[in-house]
């Protein structure tokens, strides 16, 4: 009775480990000749590594040659145009992405990723470099007594002065770009003992913040440094201009209550808040200037 | 002798406890100073961006400082609002903001917060704490505002006061809900703002301030005018006393004497005295006043020296004090110093900087 029952299971095996074979490894029924050998799929070829594009097809070629494995069909890269396109990453999934060399469209970085932030043009653009691109609808123009784009909110001064940059868009100057009502307020409650943007303290040419606003601007302008680099930069520059007012300078309001303040230390809380305003408020300008000024390789 | 203790402290294995002891003792010792009565504490501001003062509707009075944690990357600092009890120095609750306030109201603010916001431009909102002061709650736009000074509770009303964009003196009024009731622009005054406001039973005192000088704007509570009186002098502001009435204090011009006037609840002048004449040689300013159950509390600043003092009801008797510490420089601006009263304790808080280093430094002056 043992020896019978044994030969049956001997005699049934073979017929149903394609069935299990084939539930294990999730896929269809085969419909080829049920044996094991025939009925397992292929091996699938490797994948190769997808952070890599290429500017030609026949270069990915060599590639998936050389390294043994295949690009998948679904790689969004492969063959693109590198006059304007670039290879890099989407910066939500870190895979190779196609990416538009010159960021014309403002506020957008990628058109499934359209948050255009400096961290995530880094991230998206390894060999990211200043833009030579001609005027377009993020970067208008640069014009003297303009300003750089009129239908910008943030922009509220026109540009004061352009510097060269090579075969890159000019670096456009528009001096301390404290808004109109942020001085207002700043000068009223005593920040400010002139309401002047480029020049607060109001006590001399030396005093004024106009070179460190300046370096502000190209800081800003230049795809290289970070946010907060630049703001400290600003703020050493204007720190400099205050120490050229005389230790014991003092200086009389009268609004909104009568003080008689120390000149330097008010052009130096003056530096302060306007430091303090960029590292608040100043994200905006400074990811607008890197899409102006950034193109992606 | 000396020199054998020494000798063996230096070979003891708690050297370095006694040496950091010494240190953390000398440390202390530089952080706190007693000066004219005055105990002077300080403490490094390098976060603080704001302060200001905020007496919520369970009539708790707190320092509230705006701090911001700037991260070294790419990231958006972080932002909170820390209320602080005013005698002990301890952080009762912090709220997280989505933006530091950069400026605060130099007056007092009562139930309702006023922050602004920078966007394209500054941006003025009122924020309606919850009871449990947990979140900002409720809030509402100012957007005809250039400046806020002072916020006030009155029944179920909240009343704002400031500039407006026009440069003019401006209140609102906004019910329960914060739904706005009513709001006016004084434009007989341009330019001027509302430095300090005070609501009396059946009336608004609004005190005007500009480059001439002051005025005393009586206005109903639908703010339409009802008088306005010229006060002689510059800077005015002014504070309710208990006993009824009100004292209001101004600058006198070309002398420059800060000057304290009491009236009485017929909004009779009783009595005026000067306090002290403004030093043209350091750093001096008017005074921020409140009251106490002994009369008014005052401080201000004057030749460089922080001044507490407080003057009885009749007039008749003052004390002031002055505190000052080396390489500390005071900030005068009236955003930046808040008088706050304990019964007859009196306690400022404000904002300096360190000469040395030019970094922000929290101080409080008790005076008791």
């Amino acid at each position: 009775m043992r020896l019978k029952r044994l030969t049956l299971v001997i005699l049934l095996t073979p017929l149903s480990l394609p069935l299990f074979a084939d539930d294990f490894l999730g896929g269809s029924r085969p419909t080829c000749d049920p044996t094991i050998q025939t009925c397992l799929p292929e091996p699938e070829e490797s994948q190769c590594d997808v952070t890599v594009c290429f500017m030609t097809v026949e270069a990915q070629r060599q590639y998936e040659i050389k390294h043994d494995c295949v690009f998948p069909s679904s790689s969004p890269c492969g063959e693109f145009d590198t006059n304007t396109q670039c290879c890099g990453r989407n910066p939500r999934t870190g895979k190779a992405a196609i990416i538009d060399k010159v960021f014309s469209t403002p506020g957008v970085l990628m058109p499934d990723f359209d948050s255009f932030t400096w961290a995530n043009l880094k991230m998206a653009c390894p060999n990211l470099r200043q833009n030579n691109a001609p005027p377009d609808d993020a970067w208008i123009m640069c014009r003297l007594n303009s300003r750089h784009n009129p239908n910008d909110p943030d922009d509220h001064y026109n540009v004061i002065e352009i510097l060269n940059n090579g075969t890159s868009r000019p670096f456009c100057i528009d001096g301390c770009s404290t808004p109109p009502l942020t001085i207002t307020l700043l000068y009223t409650l005593g920040y400010f003992l002139e309401p002047d943007r480029n020049n607060p303290s109001g006590y001399s040419e030396e005093s004024s913040f106009l070179t460190a606003c300046t370096g502000h601007d190209v800081c800003y302008q230049t795809c290289q440094k970070e946010q907060n680099e630049c703001d400290r930069e600003f703020l050493e520059k204007a720190l400099n201009a205050c120490r050229t007012i005389p230790r014991h300078r003092l200086s009389t309001r009268w609004m909104p209550t009568p003080m008689i303040v120390n000149t330097r230390n008010q052009c130096i809380r003056a530096a302060n808040v306007m430091h303090r305003g960029l590292q608040i408020g100043g994200h905006s300008a400074f990811n607008k200037r890197r899409q102006q000024y950034c193109q992606c390789c | 002798m000396l020199l054998i203790f020494f000798r063996k402290m230096l070979n003891m294995k708690y050297t370095k406890t006694f040496l950091a002891t010494t240190i953390f003792l000398l440390k202390i010792n530089l952080a706190f100073g007693t000066n004219d009565g005055i105990s002077l504490h300080q403490q490094d501001a390098t976060e603080i961006v704001s302060i200001s003062q905020f007496f919520s509707r369970q009539d708790q009075a707190y320092l509230v400082t705006a701090t911001l944690n700037a991260s070294n990357n790419s990231s958006l600092p972080k932002s909170s609002l820390r209320l602080i009890d005013f005698k002990s120095g301890k952080v009762v609750t912090e709220l997280p903001v989505e933006q530091a306030p950069l400026v605060s109201p130099p007056g007092p603010q009562t139930s309702v917060l006023a922050l602004p916001r920078l966007g394209p431009d500054i941006q003025w909102k009122i924020h309606q704490p919850d009871p449990k002061m947990t979140t900002l709650g409720r809030e509402k736009n100012l957007p005809t505002y250039a400046v806020v000074t002072q916020t006030l509770q009155d029944g179920r009303n909240y009343y704002v006061f400031g500039m407006s964009q026009q440069n003019e003196p401006i209140v609102s009024v906004f019910g329960p809900e914060l739904t706005l009731v009513a709001e006016h622009a004084y434009s007989d005054f341009s330019p001027s703002m509302i430095t300090s406001a005070l609501v009396l039973d059946h009336e608004i005192l609004a005190l005007i301030s500009s480059e001439n000088g002051s005025m005393l704007l009586k206005v109903s509570k639908d703010l339409q005018t009802i008088s306005e009186t010229r006060i002689d002098g510059f800077g005015a502001s002014g504070v309710i006393l208990p006993g009824g009435g009100f004292a209001l204090t101004y600058v006198t011009s070309p002398d420059m004497v800060v000057t304290l006037e009491r009236f009485d609840v017929n909004h009779k002048s009783r009595w005026k005295a000067p306090l002290y004449e403004m030093s043209k040689n350091g750093v001096s300013s008017g005074v921020k006043l409140a009251a106490v159950p002994s009369g008014i509390a005052f401080s201000g600043f004057n030749n460089d020296q922080l001044l507490i003092g407080s003057i009885s009801i009749d007039g008749e008797n003052k004390t002031i004090k002055l505190a000052s510490k080396k390489g500390l420089e005071f900030d005068p601006s009236p955003s930046s110093h808040f008088i706050f009263t304990h019964h007859n304790s009196i306690h400022v808080w404000g904002l300096a900087m360190d000469a040395q280093t030019l970094k922000n430094i929290i101080y409080r002056a008790d005076y008791e």
